[in-house]
């Protein structure tokens, strides 16, 4: 699930040893750090390599946050290692060249650099893909252009040479990080005063820096930024603000790179323009790639690499440019697995299908879930209405004129011909797409323009025509998004707190499981599911999200005529507790279920009434029978 | 117990320098060993990268010869080499893992100002001798001078007094039209050029800065030069950029219609450009023809290089580098030690002669005093086998002549 | 005023270029809903090529070996590297272009050198042509005459042609290309092989402007990738109009302030994506798909 760790499902085991997990983690990690510069010396690497590796993963580990856990590729990270670094460079030159304070300029390029990220991100983070690529790229080239241009600032392109040897503060010592560690000499493993305290500085900052990273992958914020990388539209419609998921996400990962850029600065004592420039942006794709986007330790592996064969391979031979092309190449196509998440590749079917037979369904009314409202049937306020409600696609009127009103706990059908605009039409009131005319009323408060996601946590759901789930997760991790974005609102960036520790979202998810009959397969994948249980765990994820209007797309399309009676028979049970509205072709159940019947025909409204006076209706009739068959009707 | 420390590291000179240094530095001094190792950074990929493959040769040359004869005070010389890609972060980190890897005692090498700068203050902060090679920008020794840096190669101050010494009587009184690549050489270029010629009543019309790195199509610029109609077109570029400017000035007539200048050229660069060089006026510290023809040590070098490297004769970037070689293993020598503040004693002090004249370093800058060849384009068709040859020499300005005052200077030198 | 008629036709050749590149980035991803962040590799190639052949036999033998040799290495490519990556995420494209052109890039260079080469042209093609007030190169203006035929000839293809339906096809209707099936393959194929023809012969011909050395692809496919994004991704139209407006924006700027002339054309890209994220003449359905 979430791609950090096997570790962290949803049920930790109890922890085996008197070390809690995270102690252990940070011991085994620290460990790894001590013998990493000493490993690297027999094999032609050094002290200061290994230093520069430590500080340069960190930029990497931000630039991966996106890459490997958002699904953002971007190409105009250098703007914020460079930017770090020059921010780190000027304040130390500027402000305190008497007592350099590696803290203040470190942290003080950090902030700067979040902010930086802040505002790009506000402008980038809601394209994809090549967009999204581009556009990172766009900006990133002109920071290096105010970089390259800001001479009285930057020093141009000769860059800033000399940065004062900044100290580090702590209590009452300043300690000087070019200090070498005691002498010692350890075979073929070097001296141990090859070392300077930057190295262990690098590798404390790195152990905090992939601590959080830890806490924040297992973290509710690490669980949702999974979800809408899988799955976007779904997480936008069980309430997930998506963007200011990806902009937190985007802010956190400009912050890091700074860090790490602003570290490098000072570790060097110099910096130059080239370090903002579109190589560098290239180079963290390159070494997060190549050590694996969904893991942990991935981009600390993928930069260690790719640096050490930078620094030592191209001692010895040209080509190893080349040979560095041709690793990245080859992760990509023969080792897509650590890659696979993020390349929504479906995996092979490693369960069987689950098929089984319904039970019937329960009748007493649900305590969690919310009552309808204010309004009861038959009462002076609708819940749902639209006036002159229409959406254009250029010239094609999807849906014109539409007048639209339903009593709170209804349960009302939408038919119509295919072509008619009934899916339009639920897009409309869920929000998924914008009206061009007419308005949208939700008890009595015009929505027309508010967001879906906003709607979903007002109390409009949607099942999709299509069942559109987290088909990677299982079938309770469906639900239990839903429920968390639910109870927790659509940003709640808890980049520490698991949402494991909240039983009201377990309760919510186990309640909605069961009302939609999905016992016995919560811990199935959902992209593993049958048919029918995708449909209702599409309609599952909609309760759990605690709807006061469920809005069901062909709820029983494709079922067998077993399971759709059964399905019917849940919605009919659903309808008790909250306002349905129902797109459906089965006739049978249409007449079956539904309180009233809106016809739609050619985008506008035929006719509304009782089941009976719709089968009555002639122009209804004539209707159908222009475009299709009898037989659809008298069904 | 210090020598255990590491398999590269030097070791020379007496017990007596040991106790001077000791500390100061990655290098750790004792009885004497058997090698010591040389950091040579150059680019072999990358824009400039003709320019650092043929440094690299001779720089090769120069050791193998060097070694041949028993090395330096009976160290023989290692190398360890890395390709700087012309990038200023690639050569700083190159040149760091020479000194804390492989334990280098001099760094040498590159062609550019930009990487010179990092490096340059890298070795500063190291204690380590930097030997800059082609860099011609003025920064180098000037404003970014360090104690540890040492620079042979003219600057652009050179260049252009000696440009507009040999040239301002002809077209002192014309029109200037500049191109410039927008970083802090062509500034530097620009800046020195027009100083000397605007008093002598040179006119400059314009100034079209080109963004750097990345400008392929100079076309734009170049139509802007050809619509003003100077009397002289500055190109200040250099490496492949220069070859593709001259090239596509070529094309819009401006080789005939303008007297070109270059303020930089070598033998890479003419032959990029083949016929579009004939008459284009520009300046090298050394050239291969003429030198070897005037100073015996100029011609043993360009036979050895065209030994070792059939069909090739050495560019200016490649003599600067071969030279670099032999001024260390002197300055080594006559200090007795590898100990940097006794080599930079000995580099500050000590006149010599290789390749060229009679020439020296100055200690205010450490800028090298040597003479700048003012050169005229010759076609393809004068050229020797292989397109070698590319020019004759207009003028030869003594280093003393065009250097830049020391008045002048804002070096501030590190104390020794 | 001469100057900026000059900085306009001085624009218009070098958008030219843009477009004749872009073109093929266009055509292949509206077919193939393939990123393909290796076509100014395409280019390279058929920079060498063309170079290779040109200087052994001639301008017009480099001019016809080119697009022959990009288009066998790129249906090699695409059988043997990209076919499974076609209905991946577009970022798994983006990622696995980027490094072939890394490949391509070094492996040009450990070939040929980095050396700078440039193609000489013939004595007849050396003069320059008088337009009015300014004199051009000859060569540049019958570059620019011989992109706009070639445009024309892909236009051509795209109308009126069985694989040029197609690409109208898969521009607009994706899934209707799907429903084709099986000969969709082999069209696909052939829509990328030409795509990548076009930058090598591109490449080729620009030889005598440009010179070439191994980063020569990276340095336009960049700007081809700005032009494209500008114009609307898989629209022929829209890359022309992209890649005329890149052109001029980049030669006008130099005439105003040259050092922003780099810059000046990722500004033009965020601003179109900040207001008109499906570019200028794009179809805003295409933006959800990539």
């Amino acid at each position: 699930m979430t791609p950090a760790t096997a570790t962290s499902d949803a049920h930790p085991r109890p922890p085996r040893s008197v070390l809690s997990a995270d102690v252990r983690f940070a011991l085994v990690t620290a460990l790894g750090l001590v013998l990493f510069p000493l490993l690297l010396h027999p094999i032609g690497g050094y002290a200061g390599l290994a230093t520069q590796i430590l500080i340069v993963s960190i930029a990497t580990i931000g630039f991966n946050l996106l890459l490997g856990y958002a699904g953002m590729l971007s190409y105009g990270h250098a703007m914020f290692y460079g930017g770090g670094g020059y921010v780190a460079a000027i304040l130390l030159v500027r402000l305190m060249p008497a007592h350099p304070n590696l803290w203040l300029a470190a942290l003080g390029a950090t902030v700067v650099t979040a902010l930086l990220a802040l505002a790009v991100g506000a402008l980038t983070v809601r394209l994809y893909g090549i967009y999204f690529a581009l556009l990172t790229l766009a900006f990133a080239q002109m920071v290096y252009f105010l970089i390259e241009q800001g001479k009285d600032w930057t020093n141009g392109d000769d860059g800033i040479q000399s940065i004062p040897n900044a100290l580090v503060a702590l209590g009452t010592w300043n300690i000087d990080l070019t200090t070498p560690l005691p002498a010692m000499n350890l075979g073929p493993f070097g001296n141990l005063a090859d070392i300077k305290l930057w190295y262990v500085f690098a590798a404390v900052m790195l152990l905090i820096v992939l601590l959080f990273m830890r806490a924040l992958n297992r973290s509710q914020f690490g669980e949702v930024l999974d979800a809408i990388r899988e799955n976007e539209q779904r997480s936008v419609f069980v309430g997930f603000n998506a963007s200011a998921y990806r902009l937190a996400a985007f802010t956190i990962s400009g912050a890091l790179t700074g860090f790490s850029g602003a570290l490098r600065a000072l570790y060097d004592g110099s910096i130059g323009v080239a370090n903002a420039g579109i190589d560098r942006s290239g180079s963290f794709v390159i070494y997060a790639v190549v050590g694996g986007v969904q893991t942990l330790f991935g981009p600390v592996a993928g930069t260690a690499v790719i640096m050490f064969l930078e620094n030592v391979l191209s001692a010895v031979t040209p080509a190893w440019r080349l040979i560095e092309g041709l690793i990245f190449v080859g992760v990509i196509v023969f080792l897509p697995r650590g890659l696979s998440t993020i390349f929504k590749q479906r995996q092979k079917n490693p369960y069987a299908v689950f098929k089984r037979s319904l039970a019937l369904p329960t009748e007493e009314p649900d305590p969690l879930l919310k009552p309808t409202g204010e309004a009861r049937p038959g009462g002076p306020t609708s819940i749902i209405e639209t006036l002159k409600l229409g959406k254009s696609f250029g010239h094609f009127a999807a849906n014109r004129d539409i007048d639209f009103r339903v009593d709170p706990g209804e349960l009302r059908a939408v038919i119509g011909p295919n072509g008619a605009g009934k899916t339009t039409f639920f897009n409309l009131i869920a929000g998924t797409i914008a009206p061009t005319a007419g308005t949208i009323r939700y008890k009595g408060r015009d929505i027309s323009r508010v967001s879906g996601t906003s709607r979903v946590h007002q109390g409009i759901a949607k099942a999709f025509q299509t069942a559109n789930l987290y088909t990677d997760q299982t079938v309770r991790q469906n639900c239990r998004l839903a429920a968390l974005a639910s109870i927790q609102g659509a940003f709640a960036p808890q980049v520490f707190r698991r949402s494991t520790r909240l039983a009201d979202v377990d309760a919510l998810a186990e309640r909605a499981m069961s009302r939609l009959e999905l016992t016995g397969v919560e811990d199935v994948r959902a992209g593993d599911l049958s048919h029918g249980d995708k449909k209702r765990l599409d309609i599952a994820i909609a309760l759990a999200t605690q709807p006061q209007i469920l809005l069901l797309d062909e709820p029983v399309a494709g079922m067998s005529k077993d399971e759709a009676r059964k399905t019917e028979a849940l919605i009919r049970n659903l309808s008790l507790e909250m306002t349905v509205l129902v797109i459906e072709h089965d006739m049978e159940m249409v007449m079956g279920l539904s309180d009233s019947i809106t016809v739609l025909h050619q985008g506008t409204v035929l006719a509304t009434g009782t089941p009976a006076e719709i089968q009555a209706n002639p122009r209804v009739q004539e209707a159908y029978l222009g475009g299709h068959s009898e037989a659809e009707l008298a069904h | 117990m210090k020598q255990t420390l590491s398999r590269g590291r030097f070791v020379a000179g007496t017990a007596g320098a040991a106790a001077l240094t000791f500390g100061g530095g990655p290098y750790v001094i004792a009885a004497p060993t058997k090698e010591i190792t040389i950091g040579l950074n150059v680019p072999q990929s990358g824009d400039y990268s003709e320019q650092g493959q043929d440094q690299l040769r001779a720089y090769n040359l120069a050791i193998e010869e060097i070694n041949a004869k028993g090395g330096i005070m009976g160290m023989k010389i290692k190398t360890s080499v890395g390709d700087d890609q012309t990038k200023a972060p690639v050569a700083r980190d190159n040149a760091q893992r020479m000194i804390e890897r492989d334990g280098a005692v001099m760094i040498t090498g590159g062609s550019s100002t930009g990487t010179a700068l990092q490096v340059s203050a890298l070795c500063q902060q190291k204690n380590v001798i930097f030997m800059a090679a082609l860099t011609h920008g003025d920064e180098t020794t000037n404003q970014q001078c360090h104690k540890h840096t040492f620079r042979r190669y003219n600057d652009a101050y050179m260049s252009a007094q000696s440009l507009a010494k040999t040239l301002v009587t002809r077209y002192g009184t014309g029109k200037w039209f500049h191109i410039t690549a927008d970083y802090a050489w062509g500034h530097s270029v620009y800046d020195n050029i027009t100083a000397v010629v605007e008093p002598k009543g040179a006119k400059t019309i314009k100034n079209v800065l080109t963004p750097f790195p990345g400008t392929k199509d100079f076309a734009p610029m170049l139509q802007q030069a050809q619509a003003a109609k100077p009397d002289v077109l500055v190109l200040t570029e250099f490496g492949a950029d220069m070859v593709n400017c001259l090239n596509q000035a070529a094309q819009f007539g401006l080789t005939k219609s303008a007297k070109i200048l270059v303020p930089l050229v070598d033998e890479y660069m003419a032959k990029g450009t083949k016929d579009n060089f004939d008459n284009v006026v520009s300046t090298a510290p050394w050239y291969w023809q003429y030198h070897a023809s005037k100073y015996p040590g100029a011609k043993k070098f360009v036979d050895a290089f065209s030994a070792k490297y059939p069909g090739l004769k050495p560019s200016n970037g490649a003599e600067t580098a071969y030279a670099d070689i032999y001024i260390y293993k002197m300055a080594v020598e006559k200090a007795g030690s590898i100990d940097p503040a006794k080599v930079i004693a000995v580099l500050e002090s000590t006149k010599f002669q290789f390749t060229k004249e009679q020439e020296w370093y100055r200690k205010e800058d450490h800028q090298g005093v040597n003479s700048c060849l003012v050169v005229e384009g010759i076609p393809e068709s004068q050229r020797g086998p292989g397109g070698f040859g590319y020019a004759k020499v207009l003028e030869v300005h003594d280093g003393g002549a065009v250097v830049q005052p020391i008045a002048g200077l804002q070096c501030k030198m590190e104390p020794a | 005023m001469d100057a900026l008629f000059q900085a306009l036709l001085g624009g218009l050749v070098l958008g030219l270029i843009y477009v004749a590149i872009a073109v093929g980035l266009t055509i292949i991803f509206g077919t193939l809903r393939l990123v393909n962040f290796a076509h100014g590799a395409f280019y390279a190639i058929g920079a060498y090529v063309g170079l290779v052949v040109a200087e052994r036999i001639g301008l017009i033998a480099g001019l016809i070996a080119a697009p022959i040799a990009v288009a066998i290495f790129a249906l090699i490519l695409d059988r043997v590297v990209l076919r499974p990556f076609y209905e991946k995420d577009p970022t798994a494209q983006l990622l696995l272009t980027f490094g072939i052109a890394l490949v391509v890039e070094e492996s040009l260079r450990l070939i040929f050198g980095a050396t700078t080469l440039q193609y000489p042209l013939p004595e007849f093609l050396k003069g320059s042509a008088t337009l009015g007030p300014i004199q051009y190169p000859a060569y540049r203006l019958l570059f620019a005459g011989g992109v706009i035929v070639l445009l024309l000839l892909v236009w051509l293809f795209i109308e009126r042609t069985n694989y040029g339906l197609i690409v109208r096809a898969g521009i607009r209707d994706r899934i209707m290309v799907q429903l084709l099936g099986g000969n969709i393959r082999r069209a696909s194929s052939i829509v990328f092989a030409m795509g990548a023809a076009i930058a090598g012969l591109v490449g080729a011909a620009a030889s005598p402007i440009y010179s070439v050395d191994p980063s020569t692809g990276f340095a336009f496919l960049v700007p081809s990738f700005v032009v494209v994004v500008v114009g609307g991704l898989g629209s022929f139209w829209g890359a022309v109009l992209g890649g005329l407006l890149i052109g001029e924006l980049q030669s006008v700027t130099t005439l105003v302030y040259a050092p922003a002339s780099q810059v000046i054309i990722y500004l033009c890209m965020a601003l179109v994506l900040l207001f008109r994220p499906q570019g200028l003449l794009g179809e805003s359905e295409v933006i959800r798909q990539s």
